[in-house]
């Protein structure tokens, strides 16, 4: 059941409406059904997985709690005896997600050594969802193992928390203490709210279905025949393969989180305009903003303030000078979150790659940061002036461009052959010559699909500086309805849906 | 506080409400605006005229493909044996769709539906999903679109997929990707009347004869002939499972209603004994009447003889064909089914203005279709006043107006055509309100054009240029090019009623002031009353009189399979023995050897003396046409006949070489003048001993006789 589905729409409805006219308190009820039902619809046989997760989180963290210091000496044997809980729920959690990871790998693997044929031998089932919803309560754990949060006591609650329905597919990997206590509220019908959670759903699914599902079938075509397609041909496609994917991610993020304002439920945002980010460090503080938080909370930190990492950053001082030494204390956790944020997306090398490579353009802006100042100087640019901003935005773009073509490709060598046809067969007359309306988008298409990043373009220039949904409430109500109503029936007329296409999967729906 | 509070909640409430209208009416002109259009074999007419009839009032209901479509026509039931029936044929319809309209028809007409004409070209394959929608467009949504969505896709041969049942009851859904490929048919749709149409009939006049207005231009190797002699003992077609699972489905609903099921094939191509004999199964098995018109019913071949003009494109039947398997439906149905003469009913009022209508628009036109004269051409076309002629002249119009002809255009209102001259350039063009004419004299060297719109406001352009001046002609309605551009007068006829082009034509009135008639079955038909020969036909007539010779001469082949043998040499003889057909019999002395006696007789009664009385050893030849005395030739010691002075000349060669028939018995050739080649050739074994074969085969030279390639005498 797609959001994208006339079945989630029917729902969806029925879900609002049994929220509301049922009694206040049975709301988390309705949703922890819809949930389940929501969760089942894509199979039955994932939902054990997560069952089984959030009983292991859920005991672990009323586990943590329980064991109490009697006195001082046996503080630390209490914090010891939890840090083995937290361990081990950890690990089996960490074990769960490789499972779906690289279950299929490893059976496969098995099975070859064994001279087993490999379609005798059951095939790894695919928790939907589990990268998400293993992360929120790993952070969960730890929460509570530091204290920040108190155990959930009732199984039921802390599953609806697990298995909340608009965030299960892509995310945002919530926070417990986030989300939790609005789960427990009971909420009041508010029109305004209704109202802007629908016009968010709106521009969500004009991101998802008219932005990117039409990119989408450019991207893919012209990633499919990559022998035939000239560099120019590749370097616009990688382009489109990035707006396609913010459209498509950020679309499903604005759906759910225009869906949970229906019902009066906040999601954490996940996304800030990531394309007008002028570093690759802030693109990754308004890309995918609950991974990077998840990472910088769970993973950098402890290690930032590790004795480990401090004492080896104190050997390098005395080797190698203070700055060398306080860049251990940043270089260390950073490469390892860009491997593990690598690997969270895939465990194939090409990912591991691509977390690489950004792992090493935050490191050395970082690190290089005094001599990039002074290159600036020396060229004597000022970079106080709007295009120097400009320049970094369009740089910025491209250095995540770059990142589409190690990962869109599928193979590493897929993404050599790209950036070989890039460099030395660029042939730049090909994008005027009209045979880009014969890379599966015809002329019509490929137009609207222009018009249309001009318009996502123009609505995050204007967000940038206030909310557009605000902006149309204030004005005019013949100017704001025409406004709703072009962008609703802008999403029925040029929606990529229907007989002609199956329901185009979300891109992040896969991690 | 509590009044602000509601006054909000109220504000609230109508802001949404309008919202959800607004909404909604926006949603409906993009339903309507998306629905599908179907330009070609539009079924338009057929579902919108179906559900403008007053309900429980069709009493026949006719279903099936576009054969039916173009094959029965309703109001002629009513003008001649006073039936209510309604042709809900539609193109492509299978099984399937023929069900859910027979459900949809019975929900409006169940008092009075009695009987259902189902014609079977479709139980041989499955519709695609694209013909499928296309035979339900336009069903009333509620209940009969949607039932039929449902069981299509949920049914035992759909997807099961329930997406697919909501994706295509809405078109918005379904279509709107064509978003860049509306054009202004879509926003005309309700004005897309591409066919006359009467009743759910689909009238085309034009035969494959017709050049300029067939669909293809007509061949003669590649004439479209019906297998029309049925062999019963050719193993039936497999059908499909999910063809006979509706096809159970209307039997059974027919039966719980108490209708009764009739099943017919309207003539067409690619309609075999194979598949005939799987219906007649089928038939059988459920105890139903099927009248296959493919092959001749009750010893009557109603179209198999002239399926060349009763049919426009080889495949489906035009209006001529229309009537004559429309009255053997009729006269069928009055014999055996439950149908009333509705005439002079007063609930059935409204059939005489839908007559009216009928004789008005297509028996009209059928009638211009076979108008061979130019007055006789343009009278009848004046006589509807919702008719628009257009007259482009080119090159030179005037050679063969003759004064009477000239006075009766003037009385038309044609006063300047009556007045052309020598490669002058004209124009005219006569509605209801009178003749507009132009006419430029061949020494100006100028065009004559009009432009100007109908009353129903569709602009037209139309030029003549004599062959002084531009030398070409040119009719454009709409935007669309009609003019045949052809030397002579060239007319147009539009239908201003149902914005149609009923009729575009020629008189090459240079020579003559007649056309060559699409339909010729009347000129031979009247041949032998007018003394003509195959010769004094017209080209048109000519053809028509070959494609029957042909038919005849499979028909006479299929009568004769499994006839052979020496008693059945007479059946042959008189069989063949035809009109413009040439019967060549060679034979060998072994031949005589077992005529028997009553043989003997019957060919001395034939006019075959010098066969009938045949001796051992003696060679023979005999050449045999009807209605003249045979010629035969007998060399009394078996030497081969010399002949050179027969009327076809044999040349001696040796064995092998060349179309050859070697003579061993009696040797029995057929050739046809009309379709110049042979069209039978058979022998009679009538000396069976292999031992005597072989010591022929030692014994004789053989005489062998040859002929060109492609079986021309010489």
């Amino acid at each position: 059941m797609a959001f994208t589905e006339l079945s989630f729409f029917v729902f969806a409805a029925c879900l609002v409406l049994f929220y509301y006219l049922l009694p206040a308190k049975m709301q988390w009820i309705v949703l922890l059904t819809g949930s389940v039902i929501f969760y089942v619809s894509y199979g039955a046989e994932k939902l054990p997985f997560l069952l089984a997760a959030a009983g292991i989180a859920w005991w672990a963290a009323l586990r943590m709690e329980k064991i109490r210091p009697d006195g001082p000496e046996s503080r630390a044997l209490a914090r010891k005896k939890q840090k083995k809980v937290l361990l081990g729920a950890g690990a089996l959690l960490v074990l769960l997600l490789l499972y779906a990871k690289v279950g299929t790998w490893v059976i496969q693997s098995f099975a070859a050594l064994l001279r087993l044929d490999a379609d005798s031998v059951p095939q790894a089932i695919l928790a939907l969802g589990v990268s998400y919803y293993t992360f929120s309560m790993l952070g969960y754990l730890a929460d509570v193992y530091y204290g920040k949060e108190k155990a959930e006591t009732n199984f039921l609650r802390f599953l609806l928390f697990a298995i909340y329905f608009p965030k299960i597919l892509q995310g945002p990997i919530s926070r417990h203490k986030f989300l939790a206590p609005q789960l427990k509220e009971t909420h009041r019908f508010c029109y305004e709210a209704f109202c802007f959670g629908f016009q968010l759903m709106l521009w969500g699914y004009f991101k998802k279905l008219v932005i990117a599902d039409r990119l989408a079938m450019l991207v893919n075509y012209v990633f499919d025949n990559v022998e035939t397609q000239t560099g120019a041909h590749l370097l616009m496609a990688a382009c489109f393969s990035a707006v396609q994917l913010y459209c498509d991610f950020s679309g499903c993020m604005d759906i759910a989180g225009g869906f949970s304002q229906i019902l009066g439920l906040k999601l954490e945002p996940n996304f800030n305009h990531p394309f007008f980010s002028r570093s690759a460090a802030e693109f990754w503080r308004r890309w995918h903003i609950t991974l990077g938080t998840w990472f910088k909370d769970y993973v950098y930190m402890p290690l930032a303030i590790s004795p480990r990492v401090i004492r080896i950053s104190k050997k390098v001082r005395e080797t190698c000078g203070a700055r060398a030494g306080k860049a251990v204390m940043t270089v260390l956790p950073l490469s390892v979150v860009w491997v593990l944020t690598g690997l969270w997306h895939s465990t194939e090398w090409n990912y591991v790659v691509w977390g690489v490579y950004w792992g090493t353009l935050i490191i050395c802006a970082n690190v290089f940061a005094p001599e990039l100042k002074k290159l600036t100087g020396f060229l004597h640019i000022n970079t106080k002036t709007e295009s120097w901003k400009i320049f970094q935005m369009v740089r910025t773009f491209f250095l995540f461009v770059v990142g589409r073509i190690l990962t869109v490709p599928g193979t590493l060598h897929g993404s050599a052959e790209v950036f070989k046809k890039i460099f030395f067969d660029f042939q730049p007359g090909s994008l005027f010559d009209g045979s880009v309306y014969s890379l599966e988008l015809d002329r019509a298409n490929f137009h609207l699909a222009l018009v249309c990043i001009f318009v996502l373009w123009a609505v995050s220039m204007l967000q940038e500086k206030k909310p557009v949904r605000q902006r149309l409430a204030e004005s005019n109500v013949v100017f704001r309805w025409a406004a709703w109503y072009a962008l609703l029936f802008s999403i029925v007329i040029f929606g990529v849906y229907g007989p002609e296409f199956s329901a185009a999967a979300f891109v992040y729906m896969n991690f | 506080m509590a009044g602000s509070k509601n006054r909000k909640g109220m504000g609230c409430f109508v802001k949404s409400f309008l919202a959800v209208l607004i909404a909604a009416a926006i949603y409906m002109g993009c339903y309507v605006l998306f629905s599908p259009v179907w330009l070609e074999w539009n079924n338009y007419n057929t579902v919108h005229g179906f559900y403008k009839e007053p309900e429980n009032t069709i009493e026949t209901l006719f279903l099936g493909s576009s054969h039916v479509v173009n094959g029965i026509t309703p109001t002629e039931l009513y003008r001649d044996y006073g039936l209510c029936a309604y042709n809900l044929g539609t193109e492509q319809q299978g099984v399937n769709v023929s069900y859910y309209w027979l459900r949809e028809a019975y929900r409006l007409h169940a008092e009075s539906l009695t009987t259902v004409v189902f014609d079977v070209s479709m139980l041989r394959r499955t519709a695609s999903e694209t013909f499928v929608q296309k035979g339900i467009a336009g069903m009333r949504l509620f209940p009969g679109r949607v039932q039929a969505m449902y069981d299509y896709y949920l049914g035992p041969y759909g997807t099961g997929d329930l997406q697919d049942v909501l994706e295509q009851l809405n078109p918005v859904t379904a279509y709107h990707t064509r978003w860049n490929q509306l054009t202004r048919q879509d926003f005309e749709k309700f004005h897309l009347q591409p066919t006359l149409y009467s009743r759910g009939y689909h009238f085309v006049s034009y035969s494959l004869l017709d050049e300029g207005n067939a669909e293809e231009d007509y061949e003669e190797e590649n004439a479209p002939y019906l297998e029309s002699v049925l062999d019963e003992s050719v193993p039936g077609e497999e059908l499909q499972d999910s063809e006979l699972y509706y096809f159970d489905k209307i039997v059974a609903f027919c039966k719980e209603n108490d209708l009764d099921l009739v099943l017919v094939k309207i003539p067409a191509r690619g309609w075999g004994s194979n598949r005939h004999n799987a219906v007649q199964a089928l038939a059988e098995k459920n105890d139903l009447p099927f009248l296959d018109y493919n092959f001749p019913v009750s010893g009557q071949n109603l179209v198999g003889e002239t399926y060349l003009v009763d049919s426009h494109d080889g495949n489906h039947l035009n209006y001529f064909g229309a009537t004559k398997v429309t009255h053997a439906i009729g006269d069928y149905l009055v014999k055996n089914c439950r149908v009333t003469d509705v005439r002079g009913q007063q609930n059935y009022a409204f059939m005489e203005q839908e007559l009216a209508d009928y004789n008005k628009n297509v028996v009209v036109c059928s009638e211009l279709y076979l108008a061979t004269e130019l007055e006789q051409y343009l009278t009848l076309a004046a006589q509807n006043e919702n008719y628009v002629i257009f007259l482009p002249g080119k090159d030179e119009t005037s050679g063969a107006l003759h004064e009477p002809l000239r006075a009766a255009l003037a009385d038309l209102g044609f006063t300047k055509l009556a007045q052309i001259g020598w490669r002058d350039s004209y124009v005219g063009v006569l509605d209801k309100d009178g003749v507009q004419e132009v006419l430029e004299k061949a020494d100006t060297q100028k065009e004559a054009m009009l432009e100007g719109a109908m009353q129903n406001g569709v602009r037209y352009s139309v030029v003549g240029a004599g062959w002084s001046s531009e030398n070409f002609s040119s009719c454009s309605i709409d935007e669309t090019e009609y003019s045949p551009n052809l030397r002579g007068l060239n007319i147009v006829v539009y239908d201003q009623s149902t914005d149609t082009v009923v009729d575009v034509t020629n008189f090459d009135t240079l020579n003559t002031t007649e056309r060559m008639s699409g339909y010729p079955l009347q000129e031979i038909e009247t041949m032998e009353a007018e003394g003509k020969t195959y010769q004094d036909l017209t080209e048109n007539a000519q053809k028509l009189y070959r494609y029957m010779h042909h038919v005849e001469n499979q028909e006479i082949a299929g009568a004769l399979q499994g006839h052979g043998g020496r008693q059945e040499l007479v059946t042959w003889l008189d069989a063949y023995r035809q009109k413009d057909r040439v019967i060549l019999l060679a034979a060998q002395g072994d031949a005589a050897d077992r005529l028997s006696e009553p043989v003997r007789e019957a060919l001395a009664q034939r006019g075959l003396t010098q066969l009938a009385e045949l001796q051992p050893g003696e060679t023979y030849f005999a050449v045999i046409e009807k209605d003249q005395k045979p010629y035969e030739q007998t060399e009394g010691d078996g030497t081969p006949l010399p002949l050179e002075d027969a009327i076809f000349r044999m040349i001696h060669a040796e064995p092998g070489a060349g179309d050859a028939i070697e003579p061993a018995g009696l040797q029995l050739i057929v050739y046809d003048r009309i379709e110049e080649a042979i069209v039978a050739q058979t022998s009679f074994e009538t000396f069976e001993d292999p031992l005597a074969v072989a010591e022929r085969e030692m014994r004789n030279e053989f005489q062998t006789i040859f002929l060109t390639p492609k079986g021309k005498m010489l």
